[in-house]
């Protein structure tokens, strides 16, 4: 079956197999909404798990990312012209004054793996970026990024930017990075905080309450 | 001579002997350039060191970054930079120099004889030298490679090209063996090394690929620092628990700053470790001294103490580096603290916990 084989070149990181299974799938009638549903956003789930387990570490999971992409290069054409909808919409960005953006990137990694679309701020976002982006792409998210202490702050900045501009209840808010905790994210009453990549691809799902 | 008669760098190196000196000396990894100028006035870090009496200065080889035309800077390793919130220059990913093994093999690492390559250091050992440690800040395997392959290509490498990854850490490595050498010359007594391979869970690579692709190079390193006559302080973020096992085979002579944000118990380290390495740390400086009370900070450096000071083997210190949110008068209170606290032999009923009642 070239859905299960499908399944495990995404988990092993595969792309080139991943992209062949994708197309046989396709050329066997699976639509590509099902090949997305059933095999690639189940296979990323895993992947996250592998990854919180401690079975599998950066490296794997970027690699497994890599061949996601390569499916979703084939499926997202024939899924936009199938008029499918993602499961949601997130803007995501590093601080002001943080230039970090591995933990960022992850996280964009497996919330498309997650089926999401994401629109990336990239690093160094000032507060107004995020509200602009906010205004514009009226996303189901907003996730932050901070790496350092000194930075962090910058998160409780653009929240409050956010409100000012009216616009704290028009999305809901996720953030992470190192020295940022649950109690921060409390503090400055967001919505949602994640400790990785793969947590926080769950926490997007549960905060927009898809299953 | 007597204990009381030791100089910052005899309690230093008594401390990384794991011996008791007079007192637990105290030193830092890194001190933000914005702190060094409003706490000394004006003063530069070596006022800083000797304003604060840090027991131990921290030098490294001097390089020059060349501004670009896009607002990036490009250093001698042919690394692009940029200049974010801290002083810290971040390396650009999409600038790396080494991609491919054709990269690699015409690659060449900054000269380490250039004329100006020591002349900081120079000018510290001559101001410190005999009376504070003389440490060299060095890299070891893992942060040339992140910055000369890139960070996330680094990640995707050690698992697609292994062959790439410790050709470009192997180079590194003789590179760093270099330098050490240079500075042992001209005075360094320790190596101090940075490179983060974990993040606060766990390392980012698997140990086992740790072991595979890096760890021959970091043993090779290890000798090569001892064959020089010098001693090897490792500092390390992260949680470092899958690793650190590793470090001390490999023949680490200290670890810092044993990171609490990365729920590494200084308790732990002293008990497991405390008979093979010396340990500095680790006064919390991502909330306590940004945002906590001078008691909360006496009360932490006494626990600190009483956990890790006991038999000699400790540096106390902040947690990771005075940077630039921590507040002037939480680590002059850190500072005080240590002294108060740390003359051998400890008074471990003065040591003992205090309540905390107003926050």
């Amino acid at each position: 079956m070239s859905v299960d084989d499908l399944y495990d070149a995404i988990i092993d990181g595969d792309k080139n197999n991943a992209a062949v299974q994708t197309q046989q799938a396709l050329d066997a009638d699976i639509s590509p909404e099902a090949i997305l549903h059933e095999t690639c956003i189940p296979a990323m789930s895993e992947v996250g798990d592998l990854f919180e387990a401690s079975e599998i570490f950066i490296p794997e999971m970027l690699i497994a990312a890599r061949a996601m992409q390569s499916v979703m290069d084939i499926l997202k054409p024939r899924l936009i012209a199938d008029g499918i909808d993602v499961v949601g919409s997130i803007v995501m960005g590093t601080v002001r004054g943080d230039m970090h953006d591995i933990g960022k990137n992850l996280v964009i990694m497996m919330l498309e793996g997650a089926g999401f679309e994401v629109i990336d701020l990239g690093i160094d976002v000032p507060p107004e970026a995020f509200v602009e982006a906010v205004r514009k792409h009226k996303p189901d998210l907003l996730g932050m990024s901070a790496l350092l202490t000194t930075t962090m702050t910058e998160i409780g900045n653009t929240v409050a930017a956010l409100t000012e501009a009216g616009l704290r209840d028009a999305t809901k808010i996720l953030i992470g990075g190192a020295p940022v905790t649950k109690e921060y994210a409390d503090k400055i009453g967001v919505e949602g905080f994640a400790e990785d990549a793969s947590r926080a691809a769950r926490i997007a799902k549960e905060l927009l309450a898809i299953a | 001579m007597t204990f009381s008669d030791m100089t910052s760098r005899e309690r230093v190196l008594a401390a990384i002997q794991r011996q008791e000196p007079d007192r637990i000396p105290t030193f830092e990894w890194d001190i933000d350039p914005g702190l060094i100028n409003s706490m000394t006035g004006g003063g530069s870090y070596e006022d800083f060191i000797e304003k604060f009496d840090l027991d131990a200065v921290m030098c490294g080889p001097d390089y020059i970054k060349k501004p670009l035309d896009n607002g990036y800077l490009l250093d001698e390793w042919g690394v692009t930079r940029s200049i974010g919130h801290e002083a810290y220059a971040m390396a650009m990913d999409e600038f790396s120099p080494i991609k491919t093994m054709a990269d690699l093999e015409k690659w060449e690492p900054p000269d380490p004889y250039a004329s100006h390559r020591f002349d900081t250091m120079k000018e510290r050992v001559k101001r410190f030298k005999g009376k504070r440690a003389i440490f060299v800040q060095l890299r070891d395997v893992w942060s040339n490679p992140r910055d000369l392959i890139g960070y996330e290509q680094l990640f995707m490498k050690c698992g697609l090209e292994p062959d790439l990854v410790e050709g470009v850490v192997e180079k590194s490595i003789n590179q760093s063996i270099k330098l050490v050498e240079i500075a042992a010359e001209l005075g360094a007594e320790v190596v101090m090394s940075g490179d983060d391979i974990a993040d606060n869970r766990r390392t980012m690579i698997s140990p086992r690929m740790w072991r595979k692709l890096f760890l021959p190079h970091f043993r090779r390193w290890t000798q090569a620092i001892h064959d020089n006559g010098l001693y090897y302080w490792k500092h390390t973020d992260g949680n470092i628990t899958a690793v650190l096992d590793d470090f001390v085979d490999a023949g680490i002579d200290g670890i810092d700053p044993i990171d609490p944000l990365a729920n590494m118990d200084l308790a732990t380290v002293k008990d497991k470790y405390g008979d093979q390495v010396a340990i500095k740390g680790n006064v919390d400086c991502a909330f306590l001294l940004v945002e906590g009370t001078k008691e909360e900070v006496v009360e932490s450096v006494k626990n600190c103490i009483r956990i890790a000071g006991p038999g000699g083997g400790y540096a106390c210190s902040t947690s990771n580096s005075v940077h630039s949110g921590v507040r002037p008068e939480l680590y002059i209170a850190m500072l005080d603290a240590i002294r108060e606290y740390g003359t051998y032999p400890l008074d471990m009923d003065k040591l003992a916990p205090s309540t905390i009642t107003s926050k």
